[in-house]
């Protein structure tokens, strides 16, 4: 393992730059938690301003479901054009636009599925406040359905408002999807930053590294030596998978101990597979940089540039919602654009069906397909270099 | 025989680097090849060493084929690359106790052979300076250091001296017959004549990627005509003069120019005498007098009629 070994001693020299980013990161984050706290202390008193797209034939179920959102929402007039939506979401004439699918009643009662989809703007504490009433109303139905799968709809309604309204300590009951929703929100604000830093901090630890490992003169004496290619090579992507979990493991840590409201549910394991994943896209593209790229100088002013754009582009420093159609279609060629989508789908999920986990699933899969796809073109560039000499 | 190469052929495109190129170096020499820039010695030994393929001959070392998984072979070379090859990132320390557990598994050992190796270039106060700290010389003595460390039984330096102090090229030269006389066997690489003058046993004089002489120095020099070189400081002298002292048996050619008369003569004993009984007997007045006895420069000049250095 000297080779290995020795990939650590190189990437200390380079720690400097990447405590940097790091400390900056946690400031930061630390910054806007601080921001975000204190909107959560007038979110209460407001209701939410929602547009119902009910596309559903009316029923005694849907009824009483928009009564109950009553309470929590001030409904805004529908608007049928697309574009005329999401001006409103814009201007935050609206703030949730929840769109209720043609067939939902029916496939609610009958396999409890919710098809529900919405719009929201974007980090508003009001919206997921609403996501949580909405969730709790159908949670509790679905629960009812379940266990008494010959229930009439009047019989549903009256239990499940029995149960709302006859919550014991109303508190804390609601307060638990409150904390829910305010983890996830803390793990995508937490999760999409780290996106930029995980790039910068790739870039200038694994390339660097893989850069001083492959200058000529320091290849040529490996050869030299008698220790085959493979093995050099095997302890070197060794070297590079163990940054990448060190790495990650202090950040999933940090995170986990910052969230105020932690808790290890589906949402937040979700969110560390998916910053697995973009890190392993990550870490082939600073492969690639490393062996192709021929000055240190260079490498940085990449990670630089990389890093900066794609939390720009991808949704890290402006939300997805306010970038324009071309910059979003252009980010959509870089593994961040669906790293950011998937932390937004985690963060938003109001049920864990197949419609929605199979969304997720599906960014993460584009991500390994970046990741792929970048290392097999590392590997075609490194192999074309040898034959070159 | 403990390096064999033999009708080794390297071409780049349509450059051909290695032209049926020969080597044999015998156990215990310090073997110089000896060539101008460009004439294919780094080729030579980049072949040597399996870092290149090469299209044609053959490569034998400890009387066993070198092939790049020749791990046994490698175990028991050092190289010292023309380019110095050492982390920027690791301390002088630590770059040779890396390179040197490349080759030696034992930890205790390599510590060991690490300090050893820091001794042998003098380099104790500087063991934990970064490369960058560090002067072109000592750069080139980590260099060799890195190289070395392993105690290895064929070293292979490649211009080892480019673009050093004479301090420390003196260090080297010294170092490189320190590690012979402890039973290394040494192929050198150089564009100085004098330095393979110097240290070398043998020697092989190449050009454009073909040997075109081998041997011991004085081999060498006794394969050429010229036997010594006289010149003399002289203010003035005549076009007829100089066409008379072209006449001397013995004497193939008598060059004036810049107030310095050259004169080349073949092997032969009082050449010197001749020429100033015919300075004595004219009333030439001439100064300073010194005679040289022919380099590996005027070696190379007389087989491939150009100079060796640039
Ligand atoms: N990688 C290469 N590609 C093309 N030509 C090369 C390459 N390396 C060396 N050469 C050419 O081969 C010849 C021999 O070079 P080299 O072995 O470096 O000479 P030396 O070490 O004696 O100065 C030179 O003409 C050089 O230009
Ligand atoms: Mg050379």
């Amino acid at each position: 393992m000297t080779v290995f070994k020795n990939y650590f001693r190189v990437l200390k020299k380079h720690l400097a730059i990447i405590i940097i980013y790091m400390v900056m990161f946690l400031g930061l984050i630390i910054m806007f938690t601080w921001n975000t706290g204190s909107k959560n202390d007038s979110f209460f008193a407001s209701k939410v301003k929602l547009m119902v797209i009910n596309e559903d034939t009316q029923s005694e179920f849907l009824e009483a479901f928009l009564d109950y959102l009553e309470q929590y929402a001030i409904f805004v007039e529908r608007e049928e054009d697309e574009e005329a939506r999401k001006n409103a979401l814009f201007f935050r004439e609206v703030e949730y636009i929840l769109t209720i699918p043609e067939g939902f009643g029916e496939d609610f009662l009958n396999q409890g599925r919710m098809s529900l989809s919405k719009d929201t703007v974007p980090d508003s504490a009001n919206a997921i406040f609403l996501d949580n009433a909405i969730n709790n109303y159908l949670n509790i139905a679905r629960t009812y359905i379940k266990h008494l799968p010959q229930i009439s709809q009047e019989q549903l309604i009256k239990l499940v408002e029995a149960t709302i309204g006859g919550q014991v300590n109303v508190k804390i009951e609601n307060k638990l999807p409150d904390k829910i929703s305010a983890s996830n929100t803390f793990n995508k604000l937490f999760f999409n930053y780290l996106g930029y830093i995980i790039i910068a901090c790739f870039v200038n630890g694994v390339s660097v590294v893989m850069f001083s490992f492959t200058v000529l003169e320091i290849r040529r004496r490996h050869v030299a030596s008698p220790v085959s290619a493979r093995r050099v090579g095997m302890q070197l992507i060794l070297g590079n998978m163990a940054y990448l979990f060190c790495y990650l493991i202090i950040f999933i840590i940090a995170g986990y101990i910052m969230n105020k409201n932690r808790m290890l549910n589906t949402g937040t394991l979700l969110t560390w597979l998916n910053v697995l994943v973009f890190s392993l896209s990550c870490l082939s593209f600073s492969y690639l940089v490393g062996i192709t790229v021929r000055s240190k100088k260079a490498i940085q002013a990449i990670s630089t540039a990389v890093s900066l754009s794609i939390a720009f582009t991808s949704g890290i420093f402006i939300p997805q919602e306010y970038l324009a159609e071309p910059v979003l279609k252009a980010a959509s060629f870089a593994p961040g654009y669906w790293y950011v989508k998937a932390n937004n789908a985690i963060a938003q999920i109001i049920s864990y069906d197949w419609t929605q986990l199979g969304k997720i699933f599906g960014y993460m899969g584009i991500q390994l397909g970046f990741a792929a796809a970048i290392m097999s073109i590392a590997l075609l560039a490194g192999k074309r270099k040898a034959q070159k000499e | 025989m403990l390096v064999n190469v033999k009708g080794l052929v390297k071409r780049y495109d349509k450059l051909v680097a290695l032209d049926y190129l020969d080597l044999q170096v015998e156990e215990g020499e310090i073997f110089g090849l000896l060539g101008p820039n460009g004439s294919g010695k780094t080729t030579a030994i980049n072949c040597i060493l399996s870092l290149i393929r090469y299209d044609k001959g053959s490569i034998e070392i400890f009387g066993k084929p070198m092939k790049p998984n020749a791990y046994d072979i490698k175990r028991n070379i050092g190289i010292i690359m023309q380019n110095v090859a050492v982390f920027e990132e690791l301390t002088v320390y630590e770059n040779i106790y890396y390179f040197c557990s490349l080759y030696i598994k034992d930890k205790i050992e390599v510590k060991r052979l690490t300090r050893e190796a820091i001794e042998f270039v003098s380099m104790e106060d500087y063991a934990d300076f970064y490369p960058k700290k560090l002067s072109g010389g000592l750069l080139r003595r980590l260099n060799i250091a890195c190289g070395i460390a392993h105690k290895p039984k064929l070293i292979i330096l490649d211009e080892p001296t480019v673009a050093v102090d004479p301090q420390s090229r003196n260090k080297i030269l010294e170092g490189i017959k320190k590690l012979n006389a402890e039973g290394a066997t040494i192929i050198y690489t150089s564009h100085y004549m004098e330095e393979v003058e110097q240290i070398c046993s043998k020697i092989a004089i190449i050009d454009k990627g073909r040997v075109i002489a081998q041997g011991t120095k004085e081999e060498l020099k006794a394969m050429i005509s010229l036997g010594e070189k006289i010149t003399m400081e002289l203010y003035e002298l005549p076009e007829k003069n100089i066409n008379e002292l072209k006449e001397f048996p013995g004497i193939y050619s008598v060059e004036y120019h810049e107030n310095l008369l050259e004169i080349k003569s073949a092997k032969g004993r009082n050449n010197l005498i001749h020429i100033l009984d015919y300075m004595a007997k004219n009333n030439i007045i001439f100064g300073k007098v010194y005679t040289e006895l022919p380099t590996l420069n005027d070696v190379f000049l007389e087989i491939t009629g150009k100079e060796l250095r640039d």
